[in-house]
């Protein structure tokens, strides 16, 4: 009988259907735990260093906004999370979190505006899989490349060089700046559409 | 047939990877650069190892020969991402300096050469045995190797960078980052590990002239 086609499908598929929820149960109790690490230990320091001169007159982080970005292709939900500060009753800076394919992986970027001038405070890469040497280096605060986009005005959009735009890839990295790039042009993008709106609460 | 303590006790010496069973040399060369890195992939390892040796074990007469290979990486995939997930809610810090090197122990060929050498063919209790021993000798060797390697490349020993557990054993001058910055370079991991193997040989040619 074990070297029956059929058994062996059959023997085959029970055990992948068992590691399949044995993997749902161990991603359901750890996700909320890894999520709240994230904000805790990345995206807070990170807001800090950002907003932390403005004074702001609340906890941005305890006000989050979770935002519907629709379906993806494969017909997944997408969601990310806006991070609005607020001065005198009035929305005045907001960070967002946006992510793009890279060279070997999504490379997670926390991006933050000063709305008022419509300006890039900063960019902060959260994570991602580059290749070490070259598109790692999105990791480092300290690489012109990441740099470059704070004090940017975003109203006319954010575009790469090749593009007519300002930002200036990083060498040997071409793949991996377009994907950081594309990242900070979809937060913006979100924030034109989305804050104006959120403003008004 | 060996006993139950030697099934044990050969992955600690005889069999050591990746020593003397020259499987899993991937991970020993990338991770080792501390020894945190080292003692954190070796566990992650023997975790894997021994969940995985125990299943196989307990089901190596329900899986068709014709498609072991295939149910063994379900298997062992599924530990790894159990332990992936686990280790980036519990363990963040040391997820992070092995990075990808932790789903890559679904093709460390350790776990899948004892399940197919030695789980499918023996019982639970000495799967585990066998597992354990293995998997112990590994974080052992890697301990040792990332030690070495941390202790010449930068005067330090990191324990447990969560918990800030570091020792300074070298102190380095002001603004001086690396004492010897080859042991931690790629090719330090090579020298490391041929000396490590020299003296090992060493040891096992003396106790064989002496018995």
């Amino acid at each position: 009988m074990r070297n029956k086609i059929w058994f062996m499908a059959v023997v085959l598929g029970i055990v992948a259907f068992l590691a399949g929820l044995a993997l749902a149960g161990v991603k359901g109790m750890t996700t909320p735990i890894i999520e709240k690490r994230i904000l805790e230990q990345k995206i807070k320091p990170s807001l800090d260093e950002f907003f932390g001169s403005l004074d702001l007159e609340n906890d941005c982080i305890e006000d989050r906004q979770v935002l519907d970005l629709g379906k993806d292709a494969r017909g997944r939900k997408q969601v990310t999370t806006l991070f609005l500060g607020k001065k005198g009753g009035k929305v005045v800076v907001a960070a967002l979190k946006t992510k793009a394919a890279g060279f070997g992986g999504d490379i997670e970027v926390l991006t933050a505006f000063s709305l008022d001038d419509k300006k890039i405070l900063g960019v902060k890469t959260l994570s991602q899989s580059e290749t070490m040497g070259l598109g790692a280096r999105v990791s480092n605060d300290a690489e012109p490349f990441i740099q470059q986009f704070s004090g940017m005005n975003y109203s006319d959009g954010v575009a790469m060089r090749s593009n007519g735009g300002l930002v200036d890839a990083i060498s040997g990295a071409t793949v991996s700046s377009v994907a950081f790039t594309a990242a900070v042009i979809r937060a913006t993008e979100l924030v034109e559409t989305n804050v104006g709106s959120a403003a008004a609460n | 047939m060996r006993t139950l303590t030697q099934e044990f006790t050969k992955g600690l010496w005889e069999q050591i990877p990746p020593f003397r069973l020259v499987l899993g040399l991937c991970p020993t060369l990338a991770v080792t650069k501390s020894l945190e890195g080292g003692w954190g992939m070796g566990l992650a390892t023997t975790f894997v190892l021994v969940c995985s040796n125990i299943l196989i074990s307990a089901l190596r007469n329900v899986i068709p020969p014709k498609v072991r290979i295939a149910t063994f990486i379900v298997i062992i995939a599924t530990f790894v991402v159990i332990t992936e997930l686990v280790m980036k809610a519990y363990t963040p810090m040391l997820s992070e300096t092995l990075g990808v090197f932790i789903p890559l122990i679904v093709v460390n060929c350790i776990i899948l050469g004892r399940a197919e050498a030695f789980a499918s063919k023996n019982g639970m209790g000495r799967s585990l045995l066998d597992g354990l021993g293995i998997g112990l000798g590994f974080t052992l060797a890697l301990a040792v190797l990332g030690g070495l390697r941390e202790l010449l490349g930068t005067g330090k020993l990191t324990m447990f960078a969560q918990a800030n557990l570091d020792l300074t054993i070298i102190p380095l001058g002001e603004g001086r980052e690396f004492l010897f910055k080859f042991m931690v370079d790629p090719p330090g991991a090579f020298v490391c590990l041929g000396a490590m193997l020299l003296l090992m040989n060493l040891i096992s040619e003396r106790s064989a002239k002496a018995a």
